[in-house]
């Protein structure tokens, strides 16, 4: 019998139902640096999450498998008595399935392709490469005490990269990339990805020269767009709605963004490198529009906060890293502009004017993701009408994030991913026109 | 946990066994963890409890230091298979049915639940009195968003050679932001009260009042003005500029990496009126512990003194790496993850300025009362920090205040750019990030003046 059995058996002695998350966890983690394998490890976590449902309250523990499943249940209908009345409980038909994940190992990586990656961060005669990588297998199982049994199984892999290149100046350039393998990563990072980096890390260890004029045209990297939209995470869901703290909050088809921006949640989309069949609540994944063509299309929604707003849920409930109850939060956010991709290059030959290309921003992070306010430390290329292209350094870029989607209108087709907590977001490089740029 | 951990510290021991027995001639050192934690963590909202989860959990870990790095294996179940798992031992020594006996499925950990551990009522009630204090505070105050981690966490470290120790962990760190509104205009204030030990510790009333103040202070904000100004920054948590700017790029890994201060021991980096410590020991600060994570005791540690770098902060592996030895901070969020050095609590040094005649003193510029986060490139020492709540100074007073916006500048300058230490300090609480793993760091110290900072203004 399985611990989730256990615990659902345990509730059933108590008089109450349960429902049982459980994560089996496996990760390894890389550091090369300078052409040696710096740090490796292995970990192992089995964690059930449970809630356990008396009468019209729910209470919710997070424990390590193999605890005492009665202690388990107990303390969590302690935890219902303390809590408001719980939504009604989630009724799912009783279905069983096995849906079984990529059959290859996802976490190994074969002796080849650790070369490799030894190999590219070989320390040159002016910079070096860090690489952090972590890959892991999920093994996740959802049963409850009606009978609902589901299993799937997923990989994910994911490397931080360290570019630090010492010219005129020390310049260093920080990404992170994902992919569903750890051999997909090597192969992503090894056919170009890190070539690209380096070579911006290598552009800003020039000499930098100052930003004499303000520049009109700024065109924001896939890198720091994406970092920047993730200010919207927080905000597209119905939570946020109902407790006042989304600026998106508006009548359903209200223009909130340019004519030319959709924004949609959909970790089935080949660009989301993560792939689940279902949310931590059982709903199925399906694509979501949030805003299309620059319309308010709707807002995610959880087993809770459906029940609050009235609406449908959207398979976005989601626990946090350490199982906690389920929140809503996207799986995957993107940003799609409707018009050609235009390049720095294309801009200046059409429009005859420098442009700003900010490659990289610090400080994101600690953005107001409640009014959308953003400044942050950055640098980046000025291209210069005569096809120079000198580096800029020590700027600061303020603005609104609602501001950018109002203003959306062109993008680069580089498209970015990055993670925002749990999220993916993945956003092109973006001209923006209502950024203060400051030196 | 059982009350008196008597099966941590057993597990633990058996752990350190393990490692003796399995010991390789390329290990420098090797040290077994185990941490039990019992946290209440949620999101407080409309005045009530909107999320809330119990979390009970018993990691153990190993690690081994070797010249070229270190390797480490960890796990939620006590399993033998934890040591075989690191490279170079697994398959020399575990026999087949102990390796058969990973993959199968967990059986009983033998850990229990004490549900009275979870002082849910106490929490509760603590979030409630913060609600209704910023909520009396003005009427603008709509909303007071609170998230909250209340833990009591212990750990058992043992090193090869050496006995096992045991250390309290147990804090309370709570977010609280403020939404007020008026006339269309949406502020949010922000404050993170934490404590080491219980939430009894923390005054919920004081809290909801100063987070109130600082959200209802932001509606009448203008914009941020652009450029390099002289920033007087408040004491307690503002500290975290020194953090951020300063002492990251002292921390070993970084040192490793030639960061900023990498090879700078002995030399001159900041004014001489600047004196910065890293200090384990400062009573209720959230970054204090007696034993660091890899069984180090805790020290105090000077970076900085009077203007010299006096030392960098190391934990296990990267002290061997540098030829020093250990400053006791090797720090983890939980035992299933390998120790980084991280600061305990940063403290400046208090000095002998009244805050009032740093304000005075300053014709133009900035005072940044209260502040987010921050970001550092440690090989260039470029940072920058969130001031969440700011004022204009103009004539030595202090005058509107300003939208949040970003500071900006390099730590070299920073350091030898303070001209002014107050004689006011205060102990601050924050969460500091690095490669994934957050944990507790205290900020303390008084209000400065930094001569020259960049000022990142406000959206156009």
């Amino acid at each position: 019998m399985g611990y989730h059995e256990d615990i659902i058996k345990a509730a059933q002695a108590r008089g109450a139902a349960a429902e049982c998350w459980m994560l089996d966890r496996r990760m390894v983690e890389y550091v090369i640096r300078d052409g040696e394998v710096e740090r490796f490890g292995r970990t192992g976590v089995q964690r059930a999450n449970v809630s356990a449902r008396t009468g019209s309250r729910e209470g919710y523990v997070s424990c390590s498998a193999g605890t005492d499943p009665g202690q388990v249940v107990d303390a969590a209908i302690m935890t219902a008595n303390t809590l408001p009345t719980a939504a009604e409980a989630l009724t799912r038909t009783p279905r069983t399935e096995d849906v079984t994940g990529p059959t290859a190992d996802g976490t190994y990586l074969a002796p080849e392709g650790l070369q490799q990656l030894v190999k590219t961060s070989q320390p040159t005669q002016d910079g070096s490469i860090e690489l952090r990588l972590h890959g892991e297998k999920r093994t996740v199982i959802l049963a409850d005490s009606d009978g609902l049994d589901l299993t799937y199984r997923t990989y994910l892999a994911m490397a931080t990269a360290r570019v630090t290149v010492r010219g005129a100046v020390v310049a260093q350039l920080t990404h992170d990339y994902f992919a569903p393998s750890l051999q997909n990563l090597t192969h992503l990072l090894c056919s170009g990805e890190l070539a690209a980096q380096s070579e911006h890390a290598r552009l800003l260890s020039r000499a930098s020269q100052p930003l004499a004029h303000p520049v009109r045209r700024v065109l924001v990297h896939g890198r720091v767009a994406s970092r920047v939209l993730s200010l919207l995470c927080p905000a597209v869901g119905a939570d946020a709605l109902i407790q006042r703290r989304s600026m998106l909050a508006n009548p359903i088809g209200t223009a909130v963004a340019s004519p030319k921006l959709s924004v949609a949640d959909d970790m089935a989309d080949p660009r989301c490198p993560l792939r689940v069949p279902w949310d931590d609540e059982g709903t199925p994944i399906a694509r979501v529009p949030l805003i299309e063509a620059g319309l308010l299309k709707r807002f995610l929604a959880d087993h809770r906060y459906a029940q609050k707003a009235g609406t449908g849920r959207t398979g976005s409930g989601w626990r946090g890293e350490g199982g906690e109850m389920p929140t809503i939060r996207p799986g995957c956010l993107l940003f799609d502009v409707d018009s050609p991709a235009v390049s720095a290059q294309d801009a200046l030959a059409r429009d005859g004017e420098p442009v700003l290309h900010i490659v990289q921003a610090n400080g994101m992070h600690m953005a107001n993701d409640v009014t959308g306010e953003f400044s942050f430390a950055a640098s980046g290329l000025l291209h210069h009408v005569d096809g120079r292209v000198t580096t800029v350094d020590g700027l600061t870029v303020a603005g609104n994030v609602y501001d950018l989607l109002r203003t959306v209108e062109e993008h680069d087709g580089n498209e970015v991913l990055w993670r925002h907590e749990l999220s993916f977001v993945s956003s092109p490089g973006i001209w923006a026109s209502c950024l203060a740029v400051g030196r | 946990m059982d009350r008196d951990g008597q099966a941590e510290l057993e597990l633990c021991g058996s752990l350190l066994s393990e490692l003796q027995k399995s010991w390789r001639s390329d290990w420098r050192s090797a040290t077994a963890a185990v941490d039990v934690g019992s946290t209440i963590r949620g999101r407080f909202v409309d005045s009530e409890i909107d999320d809330l989860t119990l979390h009970t959990s018993r990691h153990s870990a190993v690690r081994a230091v070797t010249d070229a790095g270190l390797a480490f294996s960890a796990d939620t179940r006590p399993t033998s298979d934890l040591v075989g798992r690191l490279p170079g031992v697994a398959n020399d020594r575990l026999p087949p049915a102990a390796r058969a006996a990973f993959s199968a499925a967990p059986g009983s950990t033998g850990f229990s639940v004490l549900a009275d551990s979870f002082p849910i009522g106490d929490v509760q009630q603590w979030l409630r009195r913060a609600d209704e204090s910023a909520r009396s505070y003005d009427p603008r105050v709509q909303q007071l968003i609170a998230e909250f981690d209340v833990v009591r966490r212990d750990i058992w470290i043992g090193v090869c050679g050496g006995d096992v120790v045991r250390d309290d962990r147990s804090l309370a760190y709570i977010v609280l932001r403020v939404i007020a509104r008026h006339n269309g205009k949406v502020a949010t204030g922000f404050y993170t009260p934490g404590v080491k030990g219980s939430i009894d510790n923390l005054d919920p009333i004081d809290a909801g009042r100063e987070v109130a103040k600082r959200a209802v202070a932001g509606l009448q904000a203008r914009p941020a003005p652009t450029g390099r100004f002289p920033v007087v920054i408040g004491g307690g948590r503002g500290i975290v500029l020194l953090h951020e700017a300063c002492c990251h790029p002292l921390e070993g890994d970084e040192v490793l990496r030639r960061s900023v201060y990498s090879g700078q021991l002995g030399r001159v980096v900041a004014a001489d009126r600047v004196t910065i410590v890293d200090d384990p020991s400062i009573p209720d600060a959230v970054g204090s512990y007696e034993i660091d994570d890899e069984g180090v005791q805790a020290q105090r540690t000077v970076l900085v003194d009077e203007g010299v770098l006096a030392g960098y902060l190391t934990d296990r592996e990267t002290s061997h790496r540098l030829g020093l030895v250990s400053s006791g901070n090797g720090r983890c969020n939980s035992a299933l993850h390998p120790p980084l050095p991280r600061m305990s609590n940063t403290c400046l040094m208090a000095g002998a300025s009244d805050p009032a005649d740093i304000i005075a003193a300053t014709e133009l510029g900035i005072y940044a009362e209260h502040v987010g986060g921050g970001e550092v490139v440690e090989v260039t020492g470029q940072f920058v920090f969130r001031v969440t709540n700011g004022y204009l100074i103009e004539d030595g007073k202090i005058g509107d205040p300003i939208s949040e916006t970003t500071i900006s500048g390099t730590g070299t300058e920073v350091l030898r750019g303070i001209d002014f230490v107050g004689n006011d300090s205060r102990v601050g609480a924050a969460r500091c990030g690095k490669f994934g793993q957050w944990v507790p760091v205290g900020v303390v110290g008084p209000t400065l003046r930094v001569s020259s900072l960049l000022v990142g203004g406000t959206r156009s």
